[in-house]
């Protein structure tokens, strides 16, 4: 496979889910400045 | 034995391989374990729907973290004989497999196996799983190894914000009912188990790609452009290269887990009791803190912890490693002072001080690694890290241990407020200032504890 791809897949694979808990995480603190 | 495909030598890299590659490597599988931080998540529908006391649900965790510390240390030489994609195999197959039983375990009600499965199996997957990696990132970036180390160990923070908010989702599609403050109200037939089977199937789909991906560079590798004389010729920093064996025989190794095991301590006493602390600190003024407020503060020492992994072991490669820990434990210190001297004057100087505490507590897990590897080279650092990790089990139960007791003795004896909190923090102060004296007192490792060259080969 070409190495840009595998690197955009690679990445993409790990960047996904940890924006979903980053995006988790903002909510709550969101909850501090209520 | 590995042999195979997850033979070593089957996963050296080609020339044209990019090292980039290695970080989301390592992220898939310290992604996947960081969600043992988040099995709280797990302990009320666990109580509601086995009738189970808090310390029952508890002990899957406890086990898991102490088979944690136990795994890696036992392991590590083999981590490093073996290679980085046998080592991720492992733990992915531990880890899956601890869920798998901890399912059968909720299935026939049997919590011995949840406890036996999710912590015994799986904590030897989370050992194996946090040190896979490090020895092979350490490699690729001889020129960063704090940032390597570092972007991995982020990972093993961020799994636990996945997973947290992704297994209560599950938890409530597959039938456990929750009031509006979050209380457990019922636990549907089977609704536990199918969420363990579910997280045990998905790790091991996410986990594969370590397996896959993870390569070692080929002997005599560097960066376009670096040579190993060109690093920093810090005295600190070897080119020398030291076993494991012989590496627990060195007072530098028991003054770096020292250092670890009272910078964590220090940090976990804070995390532990984040959101009673600031409500029983602010309780008495004009400015209380609600209890969705508390839950705001914890997530953001959360973020704290997160980014001071990444953000202070990328720093230790300019400033050097005992700089930063001089930083950590020293500022570490003045922190933990302010809070003492400042107690409930200013919320904001009390939230900021709590954030630095926490982004020291997650850089000094990042940065052992390279540490260990600027005092002991390349050769076992992944196996050395692991006998280190025993320093973090020591603290994971000192910690809450020196801050509940105290907290409980304070509050039999009629005080409220920051009053519950001064003799920890105290303590706190005197642990950060012993750690600091142990990084003063790291030398270079004595020749006679270094390998021949020809021993020495990876």
């Amino acid at each position: 496979m070409n190495r840009k791809l595998l690197g955009a897949v690679a990445w993409t694979w790990v960047a996904a889910p940890f924006a979903y808990g980053i995006y988790q995480l903002f909510r709550k603190v969101a909850l501090l400045f209520h | 034995m590995a042999n195979g495909f997850l033979d070593r030598s089957r996963i050296v890299a080609p020339p044209d391989w990019s090292r980039w590659l290695i970080p989301p490597a390592a992220l898939s599988v310290h992604l996947a374990i960081g969600q043992a931080y988040a099995w709280s998540v797990f302990k009320a529908p666990l109580e509601k729907g086995l009738t189970l006391t808090g310390s029952q649900s508890a002990l899957p965790f406890q086990l898991g973290i102490v088979m944690l510390g136990l795994s890696a240390a036992v392991f590590g030489t083999r981590v490093e004989r073996n290679g980085p994609r046998w080592a991720m195999f492992t733990s992915l197959v531990c880890f899956c497999s601890g869920f798998l039983i901890a399912a059968l375990g909720m299935t026939t009600r049997q919590y011995w196996l949840v406890v036996l499965g999710y912590g015994g199996v799986g904590g030897i997957g989370l050992g194996i799983g946090y040190i896979s990696p490090v020895s092979t990132l350490i490699k690729w970036f001889p020129d960063r190894p704090g940032m390597a180390t570092g972007i991995a160990i982020m990972g093993f923070g961020g799994g636990a914000l996945i997973a947290s908010p992704w297994s209560a989702e599950m938890l409530r599609a597959f039938g456990v009912t929750y009031d509006a403050a979050g209380k457990v109200l019922s636990v549907a037939d089977g609704a536990i188990a199918t969420t363990f089977l579910v997280h045990g199937l998905v790790y091991a789909v996410f986990m594969s790609l370590g397996v896959l991906l993870v390569r070692v560079p080929p002997p005599g590798w560097h960066p376009p452009g670096w040579l190993p004389t060109s690093s920093k010729t810090g005295a600190l920093i070897t080119t020398n290269q030291v076993s494991a064996r012989n590496a627990i025989r060195t007072p530098q190794f028991w003054c770096l887990w020292v250092v670890l095991c009272f910078n964590v301590t220090a940090g976990i006493g804070i995390l532990e009791k984040a959101s009673p602390m600031i409500t029983e600190f602010f309780r008495e003024t004009s400015t209380p803190v609600a209890a969705s407020a508390a839950a705001g503060f914890v997530a953001l020492l959360s973020l704290a912890n997160m980014i001071g992994r990444i953000l202070w072991s990328s720093v230790s490669d300019k400033v050097g490693r005992k700089n930063i820990y001089r930083v950590y434990l020293g500022a570490g210190a003045a922190m933990y002072l302010m809070i003492s001297l400042f107690t409930n004057s200013s919320k904001p100087l009390f939230v900021v001080c709590a954030i630095v505490i926490l982004s020291f507590y997650g850089g000094g897990f990042a940065t052992i690694p390279a540490y260990l590897r600027d005092l002991f080279g390349t050769f076992q650092v992944g196996a050395i890290h692991g006998r280190l990790l025993t320093a973090w089990s020591t603290a994971g139960v000192l910690g809450p241990l020196i801050i509940n007791a105290i907290a409980d003795a304070e509050k039999a004896a009629g005080h409220s407020g920051p009053a519950l909190y001064g003799t920890s923090l105290h303590i706190m102060i005197g642990l950060l200032v012993v750690g600091f004296i142990a990084n003063e007192l790291v030398r270079p490792v004595d020749p006679k504890h270094h390998e021949k060259p020809v021993e020495a080969k990876p």
